[in-house]
């Protein structure tokens, strides 16, 4: 692969320049061609029309977007990340970033500039490892306070060129002066002192301070303001630096938790990822080198599953599931990288005795357990997908050519949002019909669904109202709202359940994806809505804005929504123009508590209580309402429902006022 | 074309004024057909009918990419049929051209016939086969 993936497009970007440079010559061309001198001849009209039409569209449909593509981050991170592209066996990476062509081109480049500015970082790792332990004056606090101070300084919160350039700056002197003394200190083969909080918290510092560097939300945005250069050294000595942390890590013979912790908080990091791995030097007989090969053995010509099971403790049950996460790319291509991610999830995280080749199988053993019970829930997963695309292929032939109504639409918009991210990876095909296919190939559920045109229909006709264009634009956003390694991590600190980080992994591609079929649908009938529903460009535009805005993409906790109405919550989108809407009033509101039901966040009463504007009952009813409400919300046996529901009952008996604000509960919570 | 061309083949007998006059039409209608079939050459070679081809799915791959192909591909069919249009367009005005300069000779030769002074080499008709064969 030599292209660039982002969001659902692929490009390769020598390939895009060429083509930018060929446009505009065939503008330049037909430009000529369709000169005055030609127009004297009524006979080359229809010619003369042609060719300008073309170059119309090349001006003003293919220019801007080949001009978009080459403003893209991924596409200048392209060439900068060639530059530190040095392992062959980074493909991964590689064929996320760029062409490895070109990257064979700039190779020699590459290396005299890794030669020439990594001189000092490159030999800390092989210095560290033959090197006594140094007692320093330099503390683990010092580095801390120096990490600390780089990453709470509010002026480089507001200049964010000159923070990478201190930081960078820090790294630099950090090669010999500043970080080799606290590594020193760990050891060049281990133990690092991971019970040492000052020493776990240090590396989490650093560690935090490398990801947001390379925040994988804001991926590579530092290249847009960076000269290559500076960002291929930082790169490259970030990533050295890194290793060393990782190395030590993994050669901590204590195996204690905040070492598999530290491990884990890498493994699930990308962006982390990236720096690390063309760095990372694997220990021998470790867990990780051995899961290593036994990534390897899947690729081997003479894999066989006896091999795997005895000599990599793969089960036969377990075997396929595994291999399916190592082939993946997108939602699982940081696990599929990351030995590191592999040995923690299954089950490994504490590292096998170095050497023992039982202690490995049996931790793998026990990782198949786990596994096993992934396969079953994926099976879930996979029933729960064939009965969305049922829906769907109902629904979107259902709604054909017909103008929706409001109630149809959100009714429509309500039942697609908590299934979207089953369909996700349906919606872009072209195909006529879906056949999924569960864990034995034997099993297949086909299910007929319309041509994309006719979903994509479907789905640009329930975004003609406005609620409904909202409903899915936050069920979409909510799947992509979390970021990955926070609720990764989350996740692994919680339960260190498998199917759990699976699903999370799987629901934030998948979410990506219906953001953009959403947007593609916006796209393909903002003028069949316009032209054809009568909605006007204003409103076509507030879909647009809608769509596109951060509460589509961007991190944001929907239960504040709760507390904005509808025109408030399109003026903070930044939606200028009022939609075109009947009313805001109640209905809209509870579009919204519909889509928070479903998404189930919990809901602010007394801000929704304050916003359908009944604070006019006692506060001392409200308080022992929502007391009770809060035990509803509590109880977990019918008994107890039963027993709030009728001492609720009984106020509102008493003031029917109550009615309203408990129904919006009802509708909005599915509490009551 | 160029076997068809020009007037000097009629240059050696004495033209009477409609004659001239149909002499110039044909001279115009040869110019127009030339200018049309260099347009259409033109067009053809075109860097634009190159575009698509590297435009492909390798190089560009999105919903957006594949609606931006898909409208140049149809607008690059119009304009491939415009230019055999153009050709056909042409192709009639050279017929009629050759019309023209078959009428004259024609009208040349009864001159002939009856007194009127012709060279020694004659007269180059044009083959009224030929005008229909095209």
């Amino acid at each position: 692969m030599s292209t660039v993936h982002n969001n659902s497009m692929m490009f390769d970007p020598v390939r895009i320049t060429r083509l930018h440079l060929r446009t505009t010559e065939a503008i330049d061309a037909l430009q000529r061609i369709c000169g005055p001198d030609r127009r004297f001849d009524p006979g080359a009209d229809h010619a003369i029309a042609c060719c300008q039409q073309i170059s119309v569209t090349l001006s003003e449909m293919w220019l801007p977007m080949l001009r978009e593509i080459m403003a893209l981050h991924s596409f200048s991170h392209y060439e900068i990340v060639l530059r530190t592209e040095v392992t062959p066996s980074l493909s991964h990476y590689s064929s996320r970033f760029g062409s490895r062509s070109a990257g064979r081109v700039r190779a020699i480049e590459m290396r005299r500039e890794r030669a020439r500015r990594s001189a000092e970082v490159s030999c800390l790792a092989p210095w560290l490892r033959r090197a006594p332990h140094h007692q320093t004056s330099w503390t683990w606090a010092d580095l801390q306070t120096t990490l600390n101070d780089l990453n709470t300084s509010a002026h480089m919160r507001t200049d964010p060129t000159s923070q990478v350039r201190q930081l960078l700056s820090y790294q630099r002197s950090i090669t010999s002066e500043v970080l080799s003394h606290p590594l020193a200190a760990l050891g060049a083969n281990g133990p690092a002192d991971m019970k040492n909080p000052e020493v776990v918290t240090t590396i989490r510092s650093l560690l935090e301070t490398f990801h947001w560097i390379f925040d994988s939300t804001n991926s590579s945005w530092i290249a847009r303001f960076l000269p290559p250069e500076e960002f291929a050294e930082f790169h490259e000595s970030s990533g050295e630096t890194l290793a060393i942390i990782i190395n030590l890590v993994l050669s901590d013979m204590d195996e204690t938790m905040p070492a598999n912790d530290v491990l884990i908080s890498i493994a699930t990091n990308p962006a982390l990822l990236a720096l690390i791995e063309p760095h990372l030097e694997l220990l021998d007989n470790t867990a990780i080198s051995f899961l290593t090969s036994t990534i390897l053995e899947f690729d081997s010509p003479v894999s066989s599953p006896e091999r795997l099971n005895t000599e990599h403790g793969v089960t036969a049950t377990a075997a396929p599931f595994l291999r399916e996460i190592l082939n993946r790319e997108g939602g699982y291509g940081a696990l599929a990288a990351s030995p590191a991610a592999m040995a923690a999830l299954v089950g490994n995280r504490r590292l096998p005795e170095r050497g023992s080749a039982t202690a490995i199988r049996d931790a793998l053993n026990a990782g198949s357990a786990r596994l096993e019970r992934g396969i079953s829930a994926r099976r879930l997963e996979q029933e729960r997908k064939v009965e969305a695309l049922e829906f769907l292929a109902t629904y979107s032939e259902m709604v054909g050519d017909q103008t929706l109504t409001p109630q149809v639409s959100r009714f429509l918009a309500l039942s697609f949002a908590p299934i979207l991210n089953d369909l996700a990876p349906y919606l872009d095909r072209e195909h006529l019909v879906v056949t999924v296919q569960f864990d034995d190939p034997s099993e297949l559920a086909t299910v007929p669904i319309g041509p994309r045109q006719q979903v994509a229909s479907a789905f640009g006709r329930i975004m003609n109202d406005a609620e409904s264009q909202l409903i899915l634009g936050m069920a979409a956003g909510q799947i992509v709202a979390e970021r990955p390694d926070a609720a990764a991590r989350e996740l692994l600190a919680s339960d260190r359940d498998i199917d759990a980080v699976w699903y999370l992994q799987s629901e934030l591609a998948l979410g990506q994806q219906v953001l953009n079929f959403l947007a593609d649908s916006r796209d393909a009938h903002n003028d069949h809505l316009t032209f054809e529903h009568g909605m006007s460009t204003a409103r076509a535009k507030n879909v647009v804005n809608l769509l596109t805005s951060p509460i589509a993409v961007g991190p944001i906790h929907l239960n504040t929504l709760t507390n904005l109405s509808f025109p408030a919550l399109l003026a903070a989108l930044g939606v200028d123009t009022p939609p075109e809407v009947p009313s805001f009033g109640l209905d809209s509101d509870l579009a919204i508590l519909h889509t928070v039901t479903a998404l189930r966040v919990p809901l602010d009463y007394p801000a929704l209580r304050k916003r359908l504007g009944v604070d006019d009952v006692p506060t001392k009813v409200w308080q022992e309402i929502e007391t009770l409400l809060a035990r509803l919300n509590e109880a977990t046996t019918p008994e107890v429902r039963n027993e709030v529901m009728s001492q609720i009952t009984a106020h509102v008996h008493k003031d029917p006022s109550l009615q309203g604000y408990l129904n919006a509960m009802r509708t909005g919570s599915g509490a009551l | 074309m160029s076997s068809h061309n020009n007037s000097p083949a009629f240059g050696a007998r004495s033209l009477t004024g409609p004659d001239l006059v149909l002499s110039g039409e044909a001279a115009a209608l040869r110019a127009r057909a030339q200018n049309l079939r260099r347009l259409a050459a033109e067009i053809r070679a075109s860097p634009v009918m190159n575009l698509l081809g590297l435009a492909d799915l390798q190089t560009w791959n999105s919903p957006r990419a594949e609606a931006c192909r898909h409208q140049l591909s149809l607008q690059i069919s119009a304009a491939q049929q415009a230019t055999d249009e153009l050709d056909m367009i042409a192709r009639r005005l050279e017929e009629q051209a050759l019309e023209i300069e078959y009428a004259i000779a024609q009208q040349a030769a009864a001159l002939g016939a009856t007194g009127i002074s012709t060279t020694s080499h004659g007269l180059t008709s044009p083959n009224p086969a030929h005008i229909h064969r095209r």
